[in-house]
C-alpha cells in the first residue's frame, strides 16, 4: 500500500472509532519497524513490535533534546521533520527516530520509530508524517475526552473532599465511579507553585504509588492528590509518601518547576475522613509557608502552630500587643530597630555572638538593645516561660505580615 | 395564614422609615423596611428592626399600675377603670379647690411622632386652661436663629444634597443619626463633592469625610465668624445676592471687621491657614450646602453661631439654589387641621356656687420644656403631672431636680411602654401601646413622606393608645362631673386621623388617607426652599444679626473636661436603652478619654471611673481613644450597663442665648457641661 | 476547573458602622433575641498625626480551608460549588467545637435550638438571583455579594486592612476596597498646664 491508501485507511479507521493502538499497529506492520506514540508528559500510549524483537516498554519515554513542553519550534516542522536519539534501553544502546506531533507550537505528543535515521527510506518518512497527523487528531480527541473525563471526575472529587454529598452511600457511589480503592487508609498531598505550572505539576504527579496512579485534581490553584495506603505497613508510610513527594519533585525540576511548596495530611482512616486530611494537607502548606517551615510539611510535625493561628483573630492581635507593643511603639516613635533585633536573637537561638554578626552590630551594642528590649516588655529573656510568649507574639507578627502569596 | 401590614416607625427621627409587618396568629414573626418608601429604599435601622421584640419585651408593662409611695418601687395592679376613677377624682378636686385646672401639668413631647399623639393635647385642652410644658429640647434655638434670619426655617428635600459641590456636616454626625442621609453624602462625593466634618470629636462621619476640622467645643460663632470675615476680605461674595436680597449686611461687615484671626485662631484652635481653606471651600466651590446637626445650638452660643454660618450661605449666595442651602428642620410639613388643638373647655358658667364672677383663666400656662423645678415655685403649684410620649428625668438637664420635682407634685401620671427614670417617681402608670398596636399616620418632617401605620395586632395586655387613654377619661370626667370635657368621645380615631389630615390632602393629592396604603406619597413642598428669594423677616430680606456678644466665658477653671455625648447608633435617646435585642453589638456604656490624658492618670483600658462635677457624679468604665482630644470626654450610653446611667445627672439646666422670642423659652444647653473625673 | 468562590466585598469608606446589616440578617433568619450571624468592628488606630478610624462588617467567611468544616466531629459542613460553606444543624449536636476553631468567630451556638448557627451567605436568596439580607439592607451599599477570583484582578481590592490581623490561612472568601483616607485637622494633642497631665510621663 502506498502512502496515501494509507493515510486514506487510516483516516476511514480514525472516523470509526480506532484507537491510537490500532492506528500505532498499522502504521507499524505497513514501515515493519517498531513504533512508540507518547503523549506530551512522554508517557507511551501505544507500541507496536511488528518484527518481535521482544522489545521491552515501559510508562514512559522520556525524550532528551525535544522536551515534551518545550513548545516553541514552529520553524522545525518546515527545517527539521524529525529528531533522532539513541535510547538506553535493557538490550543495550537502540537507535531512534522521532516525529513531534505538535501543532501551533502545541504539543500533542510524538511519534517514534526504534531505527536510525539512515534506516528511514524517504517513502516511510512521509507515511509516518502523514501518520502523525492522524495520530494528532486521535490525541487531539483523547485529549478532549481526557478533558471532560477530567472534568467530571474533578467535580466528583470537590463534593467528595468538601462533603458536598447527601449520604454516605451516595459517597461510596461517587467513589467507585472514579474507581476508587474504598478500603483506605489514605492520606492527601497537596501542591502549589506558580499558577501557570499547575497543570503540569498535576500531570507530572501521575507518578505510581503503591501499585497505582493517586487520585488527582486541582483545587483552587492547588494540585490535590489522593493516595491510597492499603497494605502499607503504618510504619511505613511516612517513607512511602516522602519518596513520592521527592520522586514528585524531582520531575518537576527536570521540567525547570523549582518554586512548589507543599502540604502532607496525617492518615485518613476511612473515605469518610477525607474531607479532614484535605483541610489538614493545607494548613500544612500554608503554615510552612507563614512561618518559613521548608518545603515540604507535615501536618503531623506543626506542634504547637496549629492552635496559634485557630485562635480568633481579635485575640491573637491582643496578644501580640500586649506583649511585644511597647517595643513596636518604641520602634515607631524613636526610630529603633528592637523588634528585628529580638526576631533575629531568637531565630539566632539565643546566641549572642550569632545574633551580632547577623546584625553586624557589636556584642555589647547587642546586649544594650536586649536590656532595653526587656525593659520594654517586662518579660525576662532568660526564663522559658517568657521566652515562649515571646516566641508565639513574633510569631503572630509573622503571621500579621502573611497574606498569602 | 399570614397578614402583611404596613407601619411606620414612629421614634422622633428624620428617617420615618416605613415598615412591612407579617403577622401570624395575631402575633407579629418578622418586620422588615418597604422598599417602597423612596428615602429609604427599604432598609431600617438596626433599632428598626428590633423593635419587634421590643413590643413583646418581657419589661414591657402591659396592665395599669399604682406605686404604693413615690420611688419605692412598690407598684401594684390597678385595673383601667380604677385608675382613670383616681385620676378623674383628682382632676375634679383641683377643680372645685382652685376654679381653675392650671395646677393641672402637661409634660409631653414627641416619643410617638404619629398624628394621633396630638390627642393628648386636644384632651387638656378641653378640659380646660393648664400649665404646659412647651417647646422642643431639641431644635428651638437653632430654630429661632435662623427664623431670625429667614424670617421661617425652611430646608431642601434630602436628596438635594446629593447635588452640593460642598458639605458641610457641622456639629452632627449623620452616619450615626440620619443613616439614609448618608447615601446622598457618598453620591455626592462621586460625583467629585468635598465632604467637610466639623465637630469637636472624630465622629463615625468625621471618619468618612474628605477634611475633618477638630474645633474647639463651644467656639463654633468665632469660627463661623472667622470664615465670614476671609470671605468678605477675599471677595468670595455673591454680590448681587448681598445688594439685592439680604438685609443689615453693612452692619455685619463692619463687625466682621473687627474679627481678629490669630484671635479667632486661639480661641477655636483652628490653624489660621485652615480657615482660610475652609473659607475658600465655601466661597469658591458653589454650591455649598450646610448640615446643621442639633450639636452647636446646644451650647450657650449657639443660636448666635446659628446666625453666623447662616451668613456663610449668605454671603456666598448659596441660599435658593440647587445643592445649597441648610438642611436643619422645618415645620412646613406639619400643617394639621389643628383639631385636637383646637378643642376648647366646654363653655361653663363663670358664677360660682356663691354668685360671683369667677376669674377663670382663659389662657394656659406655659413653663419651657425641661424647667421643671420651676413647677414647683408657681402659683398655683402643680398638683398633677401627666408625663406622656417622653422621660424627662433622663431627657431633660440635671436629672436629679427632675425627680426631685416629680417626688414633690402630689399626683404623677406616666403613660408609657416600660417603667422608665420618670416612672420612677410616679404615681400611676398607664400601659401605652406600640405603634403595632394602633392605627396612626406618620408624616416626615425631613422627608415629607406621609404613610399610614396600620393597626398590625392587637394590643398586647390591657395597653391602650394615648388617644383611648384620653377618651377614656374623658368619658369618666362627663360621668362623674358632667360637662367637665368637650372631647369629642363619640369619635373614632380614624374620624380624628380623616379631620386632622385634611388640609395635607391637596398636598398629597389623595382625599382620604388609606389611599396613601401601598402608595408612597410627600407633602408637596418645594424641592428647594427660597428660590424666589423673598423671605420671611419683617424685611422679606435676608436679615443679618447686628450685635454679637462674645464675652460669654465658661470655662470652668474647677473641671477641665468638657463633657460631650456621641449618640450611640443602638438607641435613641432613652428609648431602646433596656433592649437586649441590640445589646449584644451596641457601643458599650462608657466615657471615652483621650488615650494620653488617661496614660497620664493611670487609667488602663476598661477601668471604672467616678465621672464627677458640681452638679453630681456617674460611674462607668473607660474606653481610650485617639479620637477625642485632650479637654474633652465623650459619653456613649448603650444597653448594657446594669444601672440605667443618668447623663444629665452631670448636666445643669442652662439657657441658650435664643428661643424665647417666637416660642415660650430659651433653648436648652445641654452641651456646655464640664467634668473631672478619677478612679472609682 | 472553574469553580466559582462567593463572597463578600466590603467598602470600609462607605461603611458607618449602624449595625443595620446585623439586624437586618437576625430579621431575615428570625434569630433569637441576643444572637447575631454578624459583627462590626470599630478600628481606630494613631499612625504619626492621623487617626485611622473605620468599621468592619464580618461574618462567616467561607473559606477555602474552613477550621470549622476540618474540626467538626459529626460532618456537618460542606463546602458547596459556589463555596459557600453551609450547615447541616440536624446532623450537629451542638459541641461548640467549630465555634472555637474559627479564627473569624463566625459560628454561634442559638440558645434556643442547642445546635451552632452562622452565616449561610442567605444562599436560598443567593440561588434565586437575589442579594444576601444583608446586602440588601445596608443603607449606603457598603457590602456587595461577589465573585472572589473577578474582584481579585481589581486594582482597588485588597485582602487585609491597615491595622487587622486578618488569618489567611483558612483563606477567607472576603475583600476589601482600598481604605482612603481624608486630611484631618487635630488640635494640638500635646499641652502644658492640662491638670493632671505631665509631658515628661509620655
Amino acid at each position: 500500500m502506498n502512502y496515501s491508501e494509507l493515510f486514506m485507511q487510516a483516516m476511514r479507521e480514525l472516523a470509526k472509532g480506532s484507537q491510537i493502538t490500532e492506528l500505532a499497529e498499522m502504521l507499524a506492520k505497513q514501515i515493519e519497524k517498531v513504533v512508540i506514540i507518547t503523549d506530551a508528559t512522554n508517557r507511551v500510549l501505544a507500541h507496536y513490535d511488528p518484527l518481535d524483537t521482544g522489545i521491552k516498554m515501559s510508562k514512559f519515554f522520556t525524550l532528551k533534546y525535544h522536551i515534551a513542553d518545550n513548545v516553541s519550534k514552529e520553524s522545525d516542522t518546515n527545517n527539521k521533520r524529525f529528531y533522532e536519539d539513541k535510547w538506553d534501553a535493557e538490550q543495550g544502546l537502540i537507535n531512534y527516530v522521532y516525529f513531534p506531533i505538535e501543532v501551533e507550537g502545541k504539543s500533542y505528543g510524538n511519534c517514534i520509530v526504534l531505527c536510525s535515521s539512515e534506516e528511514m527510506a524517504i517513502e516511510q518518512i512521509k507515511i509516518v508524517e502523514q501518520m502523525s497527523l492522524i495520530f494528532l487528531l486521535a490525541l487531539r480527541e483523547r485529549l478532549q475526552n481526557d478533558a471532560a473525563r477530567e472534568r467530571f471526575s474533578d467535580e466528583i472529587v470537590y463534593d467528595i473532599l468538601y462533603n458536598n454529598y447527601d449520604s454516605k452511600v451516595a459517597l461510596y457511589e461517587k467513589a467507585k465511579h472514579l474507581h476508587w480503592d474504598m478500603e483506605g487508609p489514605y492520606a492527601i498531598v497537596v501542591v502549589e507553585t506558580i499558577p501557570d505550572k499547575i497543570d503540569t505539576v498535576r500531570k507530572t504527579g501521575s507518578l505510581k504509588f503503591n501499585s497505582s496512579s493517586p487520585i488527582h485534581t486541582i483545587i483552587n490553584k492547588k494540585v490535590v492528590f489522593i493516595l491510597s495506603l492499603t497494605n502499607i505497613l503504618s510504619k511505613n508510610i511516612e517513607d512511602s509518601i516522602n519518596s513520592f513527594v521527592e520522586k514528585l519533585l524531582s520531575n518537576l525540576a527536570f521540567s525547570h518547576i523549582k518554586d512548589v511548596q507543599i502540604g502532607i495530611s496525617s492518615t485518613a482512616k476511612a473515605l469518610t475522613d477525607l474531607h479532614q486530611s484535605f483541610q489538614e494537607a493545607k494548613i500544612a502548606l500554608e503554615l510552612g509557608k507563614a512561618f518559613n517551615l521548608g518545603q515540604i510539611n507535615h501536618f503531623e510535625k506543626m506542634g504547637f502552630l496549629k492552635f496559634v493561628f485557630t485562635a480568633p483573630a481579635q485575640e491573637l492581635q491582643e496578644f501580640g500587643g500586649r506583649i511585644l507593643g511597647n517595643i513596636i511603639f518604641h520602634d515607631l516613635e524613636l526610630e529603633t530597630d528592637l523588634l528585628d533585633t529580638l526576631k533575629v536573637y531568637i531565630e539566632q537561638q539565643g546566641q549572642i555572638a550569632n545574633t551580632a554578626k547577623a546584625l553586624y552590630i557589636h556584642e555589647n551594642t547587642l546586649r544594650n538593645r536586649l536590656k532595653k528590649i526587656e525593659q520594654l516588655i517586662n518579660l525576662d529573656l532568660g526564663r522559658i516561660d517568657h521566652l515562649v510568649n515571646i516566641y508565639i507574639a513574633l510569631q503572630i507578627f509573622a503571621l500579621d505580615f502573611y497574606d498569602g502569596s | 395564614m399570614k397578614y402583611i401590614y404596613s407601619n411606620v416607625c414612629t421614634a422622633d427621627c428624620r428617617g420615618s422609615c416605613r415598615i412591612k409587618t407579617k403577622v401570624q396568629n395575631g402575633k407579629i414573626i418578622n418586620i422588615t423596611g418597604d422598599p417602597i418608601d423612596e428615602y429609604t429604599l427599604g432598609s431600617l435601622c438596626a433599632k428598626g428592626y428590633a423593635q419587634m421584640h421590643r413590643v413583646y419585651s418581657a419589661d414591657r408593662i402591659t396592665h395599669p399600675m399604682k406605686q404604693m409611695g413615690k420611688g419605692t418601687g412598690n407598684w401594684v395592679y390597678i385595673s383601667w377603670e380604677q385608675v382613670l376613677h383616681e385620676i378623674a377624682l383628682k382632676l375634679i378636686e383641683i377643680r372645685e379647690k382652685h376654679n381653675n385646672l392650671l395646677p393641672v401639668c402637661l409634660n409631653k413631647y414627641l416619643g410617638s411622632m404619629g398624628v394621633l399623639s396630638r390627642s393628648i393635647d386636644g384632651f387638656f385642652n378641653s378640659i380646660g386652661y393648664i400649665t404646659k410644658m412647651v417647646d422642643s429640647p431639641c431644635v428651638t434655638t437653632g430654630v429661632e436663629a435662623l427664623n431670625f434670619s429667614f424670617g421661617t426655617t425652611k430646608k431642601p428635600v434630602p436628596e438635594d444634597m446629593a447635588n452640593a459641590k460642598v458639605i458641610i456636616i457641622w456639629g452632627g454626625n449623620p452616619a450615626w443619626t440620619t443613616i439614609h442621609q448618608m447615601r446622598y453624602v457618598y453620591a455626592a462625593k462621586e460625583n467629585g463633592a468635598t465632604i467637610v466634618v466639623i465637630d469637636p470629636v472624630l465622629t463615625a462621619t468625621a471618619a468618612r469625610s474628605d477634611l475633618y476640622i477638630q474645633i474647639k467645643p463651644g467656639t463654633d460663632l468665632e469660627l463661623a465668624l472667622g470664615i465670614a470675615k476671609i470671605l468678605m476680605e477675599k471677595n468670595l461674595l455673591d454680590k448681587d445676592f448681598l445688594n439685592e436680597y439680604t438685609h443689615n449686611w453693612a452692619s455685619f461687615k463692619t463687625l466682621l471687621e473687627e474679627i481678629d484671626l490669630s484671635q479667632v485662631e486661639k480661641v477655636t484652635e483652628v490653624p489660621v491657614d485652615q480657615i482660610r481653606n475652609l473659607a475658600h471651600l465655601v466661597g469658591k466651590e458653589k454650591p455649598m450646602t450646610l448640615w446643621l446637626g442639633a450639636g452647636v445650638q446646644h451650647t450657650i452660643k449657639g443660636g448666635h453661631s446659628f446666625r453666623a454660618i447662616s451668613a456663610l450661605s449668605a454671603m456666598t449666595g448659596n441660599i435658593g439654589i440647587a445643592g445649597g442651602n441648610i438642611h436643619y428642620a422645618t415645620y412646613e410639613a406639619w400643617e394639621f387641621a389643628g383639631a385636637f388643638e383646637a378643642l376648647k373647655p366646654p363653655q361653663k358658667s363663670s358664677i360660682d356656687a356663691v354668685g360671683n364672677q369667677n376669674n377663670e383663666n382663659m389662657e394656659h400656662r406655659y413653663v419651657g420644656t425641661g424647667r421643671h423645678s420651676q413647677l414647683l415655685s408657681l402659683k398655683p403649684p402643680i398638683e398633677l403631672l401627666w408625663v406622656a410620649s417622653h422621660n424627662p428625668a433622663s431627657q431633660a438637664p440635671d436629672s436629679k431636680a427632675v425627680k426631685k420635682a416629680l417626688n414633690s407634685i402630689d399626683m404623677v401620671v406616666v403613660a408609657d411602654q416600660f417603667l422608665t427614670s420618670t416612672a420612677e417617681y410616679a404615681d400611676y402608670f398607664l400601659p401605652v401601646t406600640t405603634q403595632y398596636e394602633q392605627e396612626d399616620i406618620v408624616v416626615s418632617y425631613w422627608h415629607y413622606g406621609a404613610a399610614v401605620n396600620q393597626k398590625a395586632i392587637d394590643p398586647i395586655g390591657e395597653s391602650k393608645s394615648d388617644f383611648e387613654i384620653m377618651r377614656a377619661l374623658a368619658m369618666l370626667l362627663n360621668e362623674l362631673s358632667p360637662g367637665f370635657s368637650s372631647f369629642p368621645v363619640g369619635r373614632s380615631a380614624s374620624e380624628w386621623l380623616d379631620l386632622e389630615m385634611q388640609p395635607q390632602y391637596p398636598k398629597l393629592g389623595i382625599n382620604e388617607y388609606n389611599q396613601l396604603i401601598d402608595k408612597y406619597k410627600r407633602v408637596n413642598l418645594p424641592d428647594i426652599p427660597w428660590q424666589d428669594k423673598i423671605f420671611s423677616t419683617p424685611s422679606g430680606k435676608y436679615e443679618f444679626p447686628s450685635v454679637f456678644d462674645l464675652d460669654k466665658i465658661t470655662q470652668d477653671d474647677q473641671y477641665p473636661f468638657r463633657l460631650l455625648r456621641e449618640r450611640n447608633v443602638s438607641v435613641h435617646n432613652s428609648q431602646f436603652r433596656n433592649s437586649t435585642c441590640v445589646k449584644g453589638f451596641s457601643e458599650k456604656t462608657s466615657v471615652l478619654i483621650n488615650r494620653q490624658i488617661a496614660n497620664s492618670r493611670k487609667l488602663e483600658e476598661g477601668a471604672i471611673v467616678r465621672l464627677y462635677n458640681q452638679l453630681g457624679e456617674i460611674v462607668l468604665p473607660v474606653t481610650l481613644s485617639d479620637t477625642v482630644p485632650i479637654d474633652v470626654v465623650v459619653i456613649h450610653l448603650g444597653c448594657d450597663y446594669k444601672e440605667l446611667l443618668e447623663l444629665n445627672d452631670l448636666v445643669a439646666l442652662i439657657d441658650t442665648d435664643l428661643g424665647d422670642h417666637f416660642s415660650d423659652a430659651k433653648g436648652l444647653a445641654f452641651n456646655n457641661s464640664y467634668v473631672d473625673f478619677t478612679r472609682a | 476547573m472553574t469553580l466559582m468562590q462567593r463572597g463578600f466585598l466590603l467598602d470600609p469608606n462607605r461603611c458607618l458602622g449602624c449595625r443595620t446589616c446585623i439586624m437586618a440578617c437576625a430579621a431575615n433568619k428570625n434569630l433569637p433575641v441576643g444572637i447575631y450571624l454578624r459583627t462590626i468592628e470599630k478600628q481606630e488606630q494613631r499612625i504619626g498625626n492621623r487617626i485611622l478610624k473605620y468599621y468592619l462588617s464580618t461574618s462567616c467567611n467561607h473559606c477555602n480551608n474552613p477550621e470549622c468544616f476540618r474540626l467538626c466531629p459529626k460532618q456537618a459542613l460542606k463546602k458547596r460549588k459556589d463555596g459557600i460553606v453551609l450547615h447541616d444543624s440536624l446532623k450537629c449536636d451542638g459541641c461548640g467545637t467549630c465555634t472555637r476553631s474559627c479564627p473569624f468567630e463566625a459560628p454561634v451556638i442559638n440558645n434556643i435550638t442547642g445546635r451552632m448557627i452562622k452565616c449561610d451567605l442567605c444562599h436560598d436568596k443567593v440561588d434565586e438571583g437575589e442579594d444576601p439580607a444583608c446586602v440588601a439592607a445596608c443603607p449606603v451599599k457598603a457590602l456587595q455579594l461577589i465573585n472572589i477570583d473577578e474582584v481579585d484582578r481589581q486594582e482597588d481590592v485588597v485582602r487585609r486592612l491597615p491595622g487587622v490581623i486578618k488569618i489567611q490561612i483558612t483563606r477567607p472568601s472576603i475583600r476589601y476596597k482600598r481604605l482612603k483616607s481624608g486630611i484631618q485637622v487635630l488640635r494640638n494633642t500635646i499641652k502644658e498646664g492640662v491638670s493632671g497631665y505631665n509631658s515628661d510621663e509620655l
